[in-house]
């Protein structure tokens, strides 16, 4: 059983959306898959990972994707260098750094999918730098959307509320019972958990009492009873609620929340637009609830599923600009200078600890306007010509060598079927072709992805 | 008898009239062959004196060059050179020594935009086959890679030539020139030949030698020994074409567009605005290296606006060095900051004004009602001492994550009596309101502190920073810990620093410090200590690290490797030094780098 292309997503079968893919003479599993899963799943493949998951099954590259065990001698070596960097970068409290330091992780994790989800989260339980402003707390909750990435979304949920970049953030800081600030709550019920439509105004007023005397003292969370108001509240249809705890564990309760939780991640995951029945989402909700709201069992199923590999999902996503470009860094197997790189990815929209709003960044066809499509473009030039950046550890001709490419055809061939979602049209691989004739070998690898940042089709996931 | 004095007597004459010319030709040199609009010239001495100097022995000798040297990071460096040596079958030392046997020339030209280099070689024959198999290797390289061929051979005016990356190679007897502008290669080719046409007796009328500044120049640089066996390479910078063509405007244009590139610059920019030309000197001796460049000078050049910086008439002298044993660095200058604030109208445009005019406001608020420019600054003498040294470990057995060095600030008071009352209050409301605002910022709080030394009568007023008794610092305290910010009186002499230890260590070591009269005639002196420059950057590696990681894309190793043969290096160095002056007739800049050649010193 597959999914055909065509099929709209209201009359896809749940089950057999949701159920494994499995490769069949008409599917196989080549690189084009693998490079999607890779795309979806983490930030693209370098040609080892490549050739490396040609020879497993596709659930076994899955389940190496989610593999966040310490015991690994990669992670663990990882960890340890990332660890030192951030202490350094810690130490001197500088924003720019900070966000450095994330695109290194995000550049170099071996468990790219840890990093793709603590981008995701920082998109929902969106805070911005600019009114934190102080890059020791940006950090110390991006280690715990980190630490909950693929893991229980009511921890998260609970431990975020305390979280004093949140507080701040959302003026919670210093939230008494004489006058309770409705915004936590509200963005709580709203943003992060149910959605529109799940809440009514009395339930934001009671759930703003329940965390009256949240506060901040020294940049740490503290609760002031004498600023509480311990009265008996009543939430979402439950009653005698007093605390801050317990009105998160109601809202965390509401059917809405899974379904809410799932489709953003059916979003993040499968496709832009439009917005899936909640029948073809139903089978997701009821793996998250059973498996106690813990992520990793329906992150699992999602990169499994027809619905991603059987090739439906194909250019339905819009790379965002931290999508598009640590996708080019990482199958060029590049380093660059990631201080500059950070400041750039503000020019496209996504700088990272600066997201737009509360909502977060929109993502999809918001990406795309006049302005960041040259934007896209410029930043793959710049990149690509840093002289500070470096490819399989040397230039790009060296590159060119070790991927054996070495002709034109061959160039192209390459581009096409580890970077691309959309293969190139055959007027397309013409017109490049007589581009890269008139460039020499040497360059031809640079010449090609330029040409190829221009187009539309680089652009889709 | 007579014929033959007749025949001597022309034989004299004709060797006579034949010797200018031949002492003419053994002078022909690039400076005839480059045309006047040339903006820069330098003249490098050849390899041997480099090669053969016995620092060089020294140096090599030290354990850091050798560890460094048989270690990893250069590995890749040694193979290069290695397959270079095998391929042209010459040792890469004896190519350079061949290859600048009679010098090597360095210039760059304004009008065509191009840098051209010379090097005398040891003969016309050498120079031809060293050429011709570095051809061969680049085509044979290229023919295995199956790429066109990279060199393109030509003759212009019976000159063998090459091409090769868009460069001009020519071959002009024993003289090498490589050129990335092929009409400047056609000039300097054109030149050359008219030189060495026998029957031309003149070199042309508008080379570099004819240029009206050259005289000038030689007349600038003649203070320096052509002799002298130091000497590395001499250079010639023409500001006047540099200025004509709109190069560094900003340099060159004598203005800054802020307080703090004023305070440091403003004298400097203000010479080189107007002087036509610079000279240099780069130098070896046994200690080291020494450059030094002149330029001419004039005091009305600074107009009154500027003599904030160099004093009236271009008298301001600095005082002595503040010498500490560890220190960092040091630097003495003359600076009327009083002036410079006051006149800020004449320096600045209008929004850097408008920036001071509110500094100002807020400072003499601050300053409780004092006029800062007036009250404050012009109660302190223009010569200033500024001292940095490593940070004293104070904080138990916790350390800041990044430990940053001390630095402390001297002047003399005109009015000590009056002007200790007011700073003492001063300070207080700094304090006062750095805490308050510490506290808005959840930072930790300055506790106050003050201390009479009976000895030497010296005041001191500093806070510490407390650290939160519920907070753990699992990472190091955070980067205020560096500070405890001081104020201090001793004698005459104010003093603030960054930290108390940095005050109380400038009184012991310099209790004569405030009463000694300068007999320095420099107007600025500055010097600084490789060692302890080391220790510091090396207490602070993981930050050098992190940032290159960040910086450079590189990873840890590539980072670590990377940093320590920077800190390797920096332990050759024993002292960087040096001095600026401004006389009437010109300015200059000394600055000289001492090396820690000797074995037994080095770490």
């Amino acid at each position: 059983m597959s999914i055909s292309r065509d099929e709209a997503l209201d009359q896809l079968d749940p089950d057999v959306a949701w159920a494994a893919w499995k490769k069949s003479d008409r599917q196989p599993w080549d690189r084009s898959r693998i490079c999607l899963l890779w795309r979806r799943g983490g930030f693209g493949a370098n040609e080892q990972q490549i050739q490396r998951s040609l020879q497993l099954e596709p659930a076994e590259v899955v389940d190496k994707l989610c593999a966040t065990n310490d015991s690994d001698l990669r992670l663990s070596s990882f960890s340890a260098d990332s660890a030192a960097l951030a202490s350094a970068v810690r130490a001197s409290g500088d924003m720019n750094k900070l966000t450095a330091w994330w695109i290194h992780r995000l550049l170099n994790s071996p468990v790219p999918l840890l990093e793709k989800m603590t981008v995701f989260w920082h998109g929902h339980f969106a805070t911005g730098a600019e009114k934190v402003q102080d890059a020791e707390l940006m950090f110390q909750q991006n280690e715990l959307l980190r630490k909950f990435a693929l893991g229980d979304f009511r921890q998260l949920t609970h431990q975020i509320s305390k979280d004093p970049a949140m507080l701040i953030y959302l003026d919670s800081a210093t939230n008494r019972k004489a006058h309770a600030n409705e915004n936590y709550a509200r963005e709580l019920m709203e943003l992060f958990c149910l959605g529109e439509g799940n809440y009514s105004e009395a339930d934001v007023q009671q759930l703003a009492k329940c965390f009256t005397g949240w506060e901040i003292r020294r940049k740490q969370f503290r609760f002031n009873s004498y600023q509480h108001d311990d009265s008996e509240k009543q939430l979402l249809g439950s009653s005698g609620i007093v605390t801050g705890e317990q009105a998160i564990d109601v809202v965390l309760k509401q059917d809405a929340m899974p379904r809410f939780i799932v489709g953003k991640l059916f979003q993040f995951f499968i496709c832009d637009e439009p917005t899936p029945p909640g029948s073809l989402l139903a089978p997701l909700e009821k793996l998250f609830v059973d498996s106690n709201f813990t992520l990793e069992p329906v992150i699992k199923t999602i990169l499994r599923s027809n619905m991603l590999l059987s090739g439906w999902s194909i250019g339905r996503r819009i790379r965002s600009p931290i999508e598009l470009t640590i996708e080019l860094l990482r199958a060029l197997e590049s380093n660059t200078n990631l201080t500059k790189f950070a400041a750039s990815l503000k020019r496209l929209g996504q700088a990272l600890y600066f997201p737009p709003n509360v909502k977060g960044w929109p993502g999809g066809r918001s990406w795309i306007n006049s302005s960041t499509l040259i934007g896209r473009a410029n930043l793959v030039f710049d990149l690509l010509n840093d002289p500070n950046s470096s490819f399989a550890g040397g230039t790009l001709g060296k590159l060119t060598q070790k991927l054996g490419i070495s002709n034109f055809e061959s160039c192209i061939n390459w581009i096409d079927s580890t970077l691309l979602a959309a293969p190139l049209s055959s007027n397309e691989r013409k017109q490049l072709l007589q581009i890269l004739e008139s460039v020499g070998q040497d360059t031809m690898l640079k010449q090609a992805l330029l040409e190829v940042a221009a187009l539309p089709r680089m652009h889709l996931s | 008898m007579f014929q033959f004095c007749l025949q001597f007597a022309l034989a004299v004459c004709f060797v006579g009239q034949l010797l200018p010319q031949q002492v003419e030709t053994e002078e022909v040199s690039p400076l005839d062959w480059l045309p006047n609009t040339t903006a820069l010239y330098a003249k490098f001495e050849p390899a041997d004196q480099l090669l053969d100097h016995p620092l060089r022995k020294q140096i090599e000798s030290l354990p850091i060059v050798k560890k460094l040297w048989d270690g990893e990071q250069l590995k890749q460096a040694k193979v290069g050179i290695a397959t270079f040596e095998l391929i042209t079958a010459t040792p890469v030392e004896t190519v350079a020594r061949k290859l600048t046997a009679g010098g090597l020339h360095l210039a760059v030209d304004a009008q065509s935009q191009g840098a051209v280099l010379f090097a005398k070689t040891e003969s016309e024959k050498w120079l031809r086959q060293y050429i011709k198999r570095l051809v061969l290797l680049a085509r044979n390289d290229a023919n295995t890679k199956q790429n066109a061929n990279p060199v393109k051979e030509m003759i212009y005016e019976g000159i063998q030539g090459y091409e090769y990356q868009s460069n001009i190679i020519a071959l002009m007897g024993p003289w090498l020139m490589v050129t990335n502008k092929s009409n400047l290669a056609k000039t300097v080719v054109d030149r050359y030949k008219q030189t060495m046409d026998v029957s031309m007796r003149n070199p042309p009328p508008e080379s570099l030698r004819h240029s009206p500044s050259y005289e000038a120049w030689q007349a600038l640089a003649d203070g320096a020994n052509n002799s002298d066996k130091t000497k590395l390479a001499s250079m010639f910078l023409n500001l006047d074409i540099l200025r004509s063509a709109g190069s560094a405007k900003e340099l060159l244009g004598g203005k800054t567009k802020d307080f703090g590139g004023e305070l440091i610059l403003g004298g400097i920019l203000g010479v080189l605005h107007e002087t036509p030309f610079a000279v240099g000197e780069l130098s070896l001796s046994d200690q080291g290296l020494a450059l030094k460049w002149k330029v001419p000078n004039d005091p009305k050049w600074m107009g009154e606006a500027r003599e904030f910086y160099v004093g009236p008439g271009s008298t301001g002298t600095a005082p002595n060095l503040l010498s500490l044993d560890g220190a960092i660095g040091s630097l003495s200058t003359y600076r009327n900051l009083s002036q410079m604030w006051l006149r800020s109208g004449d320096l600045f445009d209008q929004k850097v004004n408008d920036e001071l005019a509110q500094a100002d406001n807020t400072l003499t608020t601050l300053f409780s009602g004092k006029d800062f420019g007036e009250d404050i600054l012009g109660a302190i003498e223009p010569q200033l001492q500024v001292v940095v040294a490593p940070q004293a470990k104070n904080q138990g057995n916790q350390l800041p994550a990044v430990q940053l060095p001390s630095f402390a600030l001297c002047g003399t008071m005109k009015s000590p009596t009056l002007l200790r009352r007011d700073l003492r209050r001063i300070y207080q409301n700094a304090i006062g309101f750095f805490n308050i605002v510490g506290a808005m910022e959840g930072n930790p709080q300055l506790d106050m502190e003050s201390e009479k030394d009976p000895k030497s009568e010296a005041e001191f007023y500093w806070a510490e920073y407390v650290p939160d008794s519920d907070k753990q610092y699992a990472n190091g305290l955070p980067i205020q810990f560096n500070f405890q910010p001081c104020l201090a009186f001793h004698r005459n002499k104010v003093i603030v620093s960054s930290h108390v230890q940095l005050a109380r260590h400038i009184v012991q070591a310099n209790d004569e410090f405030s009463t000694s009269v300068s007999e320095n005639t420099n107007h600025t002196q500055f010097s600084m200590d490789g060692v302890a420059l080391t220790t510091i950057l090396r207490t602070n590696r993981e930050q050098l690290i992190s940032n290159n990681v960040l910086e450079k894309g590189h990873t840890r190793n590539q980072a670590e490797s990377e940093v320590d043969i920077l800190l390797s290096l920096l332990e050759i160095v024993r002292e960087f030094h040096g001095s600026m002056d401004f006389a009437p007739e010109s300015a200059s800049l000394l600055i000289q780098l001492e090396l820690n050649a000797d074995p037994n010193g080095s770490k």
